[in-house]
């Protein structure tokens, strides 16, 4: 899994792509350390290039969730597609976060 | 009982080891270079996924991994099953991606169609991380709720992954093609479960979702082997 993070003024966009798995704990935990930071506004996570998670990624997520929520920060799920968009359905996904169409 | 003609093949290996575990297990050793014939097994120590796999796309029986305990047993067993198989030590069915692997090898032989390969690799990899992590690393617990729980669980999962005493024992894969059926059985040497014992979880729990998502994916799940056995099974 590679990642990039743009600021823009409070919001932030974390765009991902590739296989997101257990493999990737370390790099997605200093994302998730960087959510946990923001003090408010939105954190868009963009999985428009991502091709592959497992059930190790939905709980990841649903740690990014978390720590977004801890300062009073949003976040939202962008841009599933394909397999992605199949398990976060299989997961019920919709129920525990805003997933937006790709920007 | 008549003995099967079978022969092993070293990949990577040292010659004194592959004649030594040849002759544990019972059959001959191939000739270097020799291409594989209907039984042999190939006896690795190799973590090279594509080298991996051409071996299973190139008529392998088995798979060997020099590195998992007592390979020699490996070996017989590989000769004498039916199907198709891999076994790999723990740390490297973790570290090598192998639900990919199988897949990749699936597909060169084309064994699946291009299409149901997603849900067969997101299956088969959900299948070995239980494996892995519930049975051979023998960590009952997972995730937790918190990003703190979740370093201390990772931490526990590298810390048995180094001890030989669970890092060493093997996953099984079995790959079976019937007609328009495809099992794959993943086998731990872990202490096994009872499946009527799972407690259903949270709809926002961190983890817990690999059943669901195997039982989505997968046309039929069965629990074997005191649990031991987990046998996923595809309409082609």
């Amino acid at each position: 899994m590679d990642y990039k993070i743009v600021e823009t003024g409070s919001d932030l966009t974390v765009a991902m792509s590739g296989r997101f798995t257990f493999v990737d704990r370390e790099p997605f935990g200093k994302v998730v350390q960087r959510i946990g930071q923001m003090t408010g506004g939105t954190c868009a996570i963009d999985l428009s290039a991502v091709e592959f998670v497992d059930s190790a990624a939905l709980g990841m997520l649903l740690m990014a969730r978390d720590a977004a929520g801890s300062h009073g920060a949003r976040l939202v799920l962008r841009g599933p597609k394909g397999h992605v968009k199949r398990v976060f359905d299989i997961a019920k996904f919709d129920a525990l976060f805003v997933i937006e169409p790709a920007a | 009982m008549s003995a099967v003609a079978a022969n092993l093949h070293g990949v990577g290996v040292q010659s004194g080891v592959l004649a030594a575990t040849a002759a544990a297990a019972g059959i001959g050793v191939s000739p270097a270079g020799a291409g594989p014939a209907p039984r042999d097994v190939a006896l690795f120590a190799s973590t090279d996924r594509a080298g991996l796999t051409d071996l299973i796309v190139r008529g392998f029986h088995g798979l060997v991994d020099v590195t998992g305990r007592t390979p020699e047993v490996a070996v017989r067993s590989a000769v004498a099953a039916t199907a198709t198989t891999l076994s790999l030590a723990t740390a490297t069915a973790w570290s090598i991606d192998c639900a990919a692997l199988v897949c990749d090898a699936l597909e060169g032989r084309q064994m699946i169609a291009a299409e149901k390969r997603a849900d067969v690799e997101l299956a088969l990899h959900e299948a070995v991380a239980n494996a892995v992590i519930h049975g051979n690393l023998a960590i009952g617990s997972s995730f937790g709720t918190t990003a703190e729980s979740f370093d201390a669980f990772c931490g526990r999962v590298t810390e048995r992954m180094a001890d030989p005493a669970y890092g060493a024992r093997r996953i099984t894969i079995a790959i079976v093609r019937e007609g328009g059926r495809l099992d794959l059985r993943v086998t731990d040497e872990g202490v096994g479960y009872d499946p009527a014992t799972l407690v259903a979880r949270a709809e926002d729990a961190k983890s817990g979702r690999g059943l669901e998502i195997m039982r989505a994916m997968a046309g039929a799940l069965a629990v074997e082997d005191g649990g031991r056995t987990l046998v996923l099974s595809f309409e082609l």
